[in-house]
């Protein structure tokens, strides 16, 4: 059977990119590197699409160009009024779980989403993210033990 | 709240989070990336090749190039003015004419790439490539960060940053960008050393 790389992007782009936007925090920045990650995918698809899980190769690479960009722009200065040309348009996301979310750790950010966005079992998720399979059930049960009780407080104030 | 309905609220936050850049960009993309491979694998003939295309930027944009245009121009949205030293301060109060300011740093010598709405695709960092689908250590610094080549200025009448064109480096240009938040309400100006390329720096 020939896996075709236009429908692999077709079934996991989104999948993908929710994956990274979850990891991130960052709409916009994740459409950009997820699409350089499933660029690179493209043309490596001989490779690529041997691997065990083709989509955590592409959540990994996005995840990595992210952290090499960022490493390049640290020189960032926050503005404190926006200039909304109106040319921004991000994504809608639900705002309370979504800043729950942002509050974990990073890497407990990335845990959740690969292991709940991309149903990834514990093994291909300490390998995508080059830690322990312990270490992944340790940053799960602590992220949504954090989750519960954040969105809970959330519940009960309104 | 058990772990199925959370696992339902993490999945329904980003439900309405969808892909949008389409396919042909990214085949498009990938096609770039073989043809760079082929060329790097390409041997004596191909580094020919890009030894030619460094001498070539070089020789159009001299760092220490005389400039024929006022030192300072000024805008609604941004100013460029330039220093007896050589160096450049940019100042940027509204997002708007990134063009304008892209083709004045043109001018001023300077190989830039500007964007007031995301990065441009066709730029290539200029240094620091992981390995492909390789983890990144933490707490490595990219060596431009400590040589001089731009600083960020708050500055009282917005936020800029100032570059010395004479540390550009053989191939080396900068681009300025900006990052909006999450929520869209916020966003950040950055800039970072590219490689020069057409598509890129012009």
């Amino acid at each position: 059977v020939t896996y075709d790389f236009a429908d692999f992007y077709r079934e996991a782009k989104d999948d993908c990119l929710r994956t990274v936007v979850l990891s991130t925090g960052d709409p916009e920045l994740a459409q950009d590197v997820v699409a350089e990650a499933f660029a690179r995918a493209c043309a490596s698809w001989r490779k690529v699409s041997r691997h065990p899980n083709p989509r955590a190769w592409v959540v990994r690479t996005a995840l990595n160009v992210r952290t090499d960009r960022w490493r390049s722009r640290r020189r960032e200065l926050p503005l404190v009024e926006p200039a909304d040309d109106g040319r921004h348009d991000p994504d809608p996301v639900d705002p309370a779980v979504v800043a729950a979310i942002r509050r974990l750790p990073e890497r407990q950010r990335q845990v959740i989403a690969l292991r709940l966005l991309l149903d990834l079992d514990t093994e291909t998720t300490a390998g995508t993210l080059g830690i322990s399979a312990g270490t992944v059930k340790a940053h799960l049960s602590r992220a949504l033990a954090t989750l519960r009780e954040d969105l809970k407080l959330k519940e009960q104030i309104s | 709240m058990k772990d199925t309905d959370l696992t339902t609220l993490v999945r329904d936050a980003v439900r309405d989070t969808h892909m949008t850049v389409p396919e042909s960009d990214i085949v498009g993309r990938a096609r770039t990336l073989r043809t760079r491979r082929r060329v790097a694998l390409g041997g004596a003939a191909g580094a020919g090749v890009a030894a030619a295309a460094f001498a070539v930027t070089a020789l159009a944009i001299p760092a220490a190039s005389p400039v024929s245009h006022p030192a300072t121009l000024q805008t609604a949205a941004w100013t460029v003015a330039e220093q007896p030293s050589g160096v450049i301060d940019v100042t940027v109060r509204e997002l708007k004419d990134p063009a304008g300011l892209q083709a004045r740093l043109r001018a001023d010598g300077i190989p830039a790439s500007v964007r007031f709405s995301g990065f441009n695709p066709a730029c290539q960092d200029y240094n620091y490539n992981p390995p492909l689908g390789k983890p990144v250590a933490d707490g490595q610094r990219p060596p431009w960060m400590d040589d001089g080549l731009f600083t960020m200025t708050p500055g009282a009448a917005g936020p800029g940053l100032e570059i010395n064109p004479s540390r550009l480096r053989s191939g080396e240009g900068i681009q300025i960008f900006v990052q909006f938040g999450a929520s869209g309400n916020a966003f950040t100006l950055g800039g970072g050393p590219v490689k020069t390329s057409p598509a890129c720096t012009g």
